[in-house]
């Protein structure tokens, strides 16, 4: 074998791993700081950041509902990094195959499910605010009519799809070639953007009160903080596809807090200060009004470049997340993608509206669900298993895994994840936002993660090890 | 099950894990200046922010 085709060899065995399941190796895993950074950058930086901060704005002055916000957010990456990052460096694995010790070697159906879910809602969330906004600006150059938007905003939508899946052919390669170039882009107009807005409309801003204020500050606070924390949260499903290019966890730690934790309260200033000042949180709206359409067309570009960036790093987690399926291991690469991107296309087309008014209840999903994944994983992989897990265990699908537990499911976190899910509802409904104290003290999501983490650890104490079952006796 | 062969497993897949079991192979953990910045970032800047946004 020459040297040409040892090369080959290695990168065709590298490209199967990127586009699969299967752990990275040490030699594989090269991202440095910076690029990681980079990408998890071009990741969280998206215009949901917009959407994130006008529903704070509701509720929320600027000083109050940027302190809310970026605390919330911290508060939200801190948990998603010690749940994801440690054994996702460690192995070369991405947040799917992370849950596995915890869930159980059938449990990719739980956790697959919420990350599909997941990402399939953030990016059509996305899609259809590139749509929006490409109408918005036709609208303004004047090249559509009113009414044309109901053929433009699914025309745009199919657009970014087939961008995204055509960027993605070249598996993770695609997404750091591209995230080094859309950084530029998003940062620069990001920063613009904010100075802009801030220069032309500081004093209505500062002036400005919310437009749904309950009177009680303490519980706009909360809410403002409380969205912020889930807002964050749903970058589980993102993160590990990321990081396990990382070779350890210390690269991993300030490029997960800085890059993919900061930049979200950061960029919904726009939304916050946007909402407070001209009651619209859609840059290519409010822009045209501060500076005509030239502005607009800038504030597209923005839109076109961060929403690209993000869509293109959720269909590639998704569909990395997918192959850990048995039904799915063996599907090729372009078909798995379409998985991740056919459901977006159907709800960007069909049900934009629906979805895009519907976007606090989404929220709250993400909120009931992974605060409690996140406390399990901590929970089990700090305290339980002293962060060492079997990786042969998590590949193996056999009844002979150490992940095996009863069926495949390990009963301890479907019950974390139930008195979770039950804690939240308790404190905060999804669907009307009435809440029960004491929300206002501890918001929802937080009083979940710790119940979720609880009962997973005394049903493991009191169960699965007694059982000799998980693999903590090894 | 550590360091067995699992019946079934692709070689490829196969190859990987058993260099991955390997301790030597695998990433480190946090180190204790991850720590520092992640309470100061996770959890002291955080609480820090609400003192300062809350109207005194």
């Amino acid at each position: 074998m020459n040297q040409e085709t040892k090369t080959s060899g290695a990168s065709g065995a590298h490209r199967t791993a990127d586009e699969s399941s299967w752990p990275l190796l040490k030699s594989e895993r090269a991202w440095g700081q910076w690029e990681l950074g980079i990408v998890l950058l071009v990741a969280a930086a998206a215009t949901w950041c917009y959407v994130i901060g006008e529903y704070v704005g509701y509720y929320l002055d600027m000083r109050m509902g940027f302190a809310a916000m970026t605390a919330g957010s911290m508060i939200g990456m801190f948990l998603v990094t010690l749940a994801v990052v440690p054994s996702a460096t460690r192995y070369g694995i991405d947040s799917i195959a992370a849950s596995i010790p915890q869930f159980g070697s059938n449990g990719w159906v739980i956790t697959v499910f919420l990350q599909y879910v997941s990402i399939i809602g953030w990016n059509s969330l996305l899609l259809i605010f590139f749509g929006k906004s490409v109408s918005q600006l036709f609208l303004t150059l004047g090249w559509a009519g009113e009414g044309a938007e109901g053929l433009i905003i699914p025309a745009a939508t199919a657009v970014a799809c087939i961008a995204v899946y055509l960027v993605l052919l070249g598996g993770a390669t695609g997404i750091e070639r591209i995230s080094k170039i859309l950084f530029v882009f998003i940062v620069g107009l990001g920063i613009w953007m904010i100075y802009e807005l801030l220069s032309q409309k500081a004093d209505v801003i500062a002036a400005a009160k919310p437009s749904y204020a309950s009177g009680s500050l303490l519980w706009d606070y909360t809410t403002g903080l409380e969205i912020g924390i889930v807002s964050l949260l749903s970058w589980w499903p993102y993160i590990g596809a990321m990081v396990r290019v990382a070779p350890n966890a210390h690269t991993a730690t300030l490029p997960s807090m800085l890059g993919m934790g900061l930049p979200v309260p950061i960029l919904s200033v726009i939304g916050l200060a946007a909402i407070l000042a001209l009651q619209i949180s859609d840059p290519a709206a409010w822009l045209v009004e501060l500076g005509g359409t030239t502005y607009g067309v800038i504030a597209l570009l923005f839109v076109i470049a961060a929403n690209l960036g993000t869509a293109v790093i959720g269909v590639y987690a998704s569909a990395v997340g997918l192959k850990q399926a048995p039904i799915f291991e063996r599907l090729s690469w372009r078909a798995s993608l379409l998985l991740g991107l056919v459901p977006v296309a159907v709800v960007g087309i069909l049900l934009p509206d629906l979805f895009f008014n519907n976007f606090g209840t989404f929220l709250a999903f993400i909120g009931v669900f992974f605060a409690p994944l996140c406390a399990i994983q901590i929970v089990d992989y700090f305290i339980l298993r002293r962060q060492k897990i079997s990786i042969r265990s998590v590949y193996d699908r056999s009844s002979d895994s150490d992940y095996a537990y009863w069926g495949g499911f390990n009963p301890a976190a479907i019950a974390g994840m139930v008195a979770g899910f039950f804690t939240y509802l308790y404190l905060l409904n999804p669907l009307t936002y009435e809440s029960r104290s004491p929300y206002e003290y501890v918001t929802a999501s937080l009083p979940t993660a710790v119940i979720g983490g609880l009962v997973y650890l005394v049903v493991t104490k009191l169960l699965v090890q007694p059982a000799k079952l998980g693999g903590y006796d090894k | 099950m550590n360091g067995a062969r699992t019946g079934g497993l692709p070689p490829e897949l196969e190859r990987r894990i058993a260099e991955l079991e390997n301790p030597a192979n695998q990433g480190q953990g946090f180190q204790t200046i991850d720590w520092i910045w992640l309470l100061l970032l996770g959890v002291i800047g955080p609480v820090l922010l609400l003192i300062w946004g809350w109207p005194s």
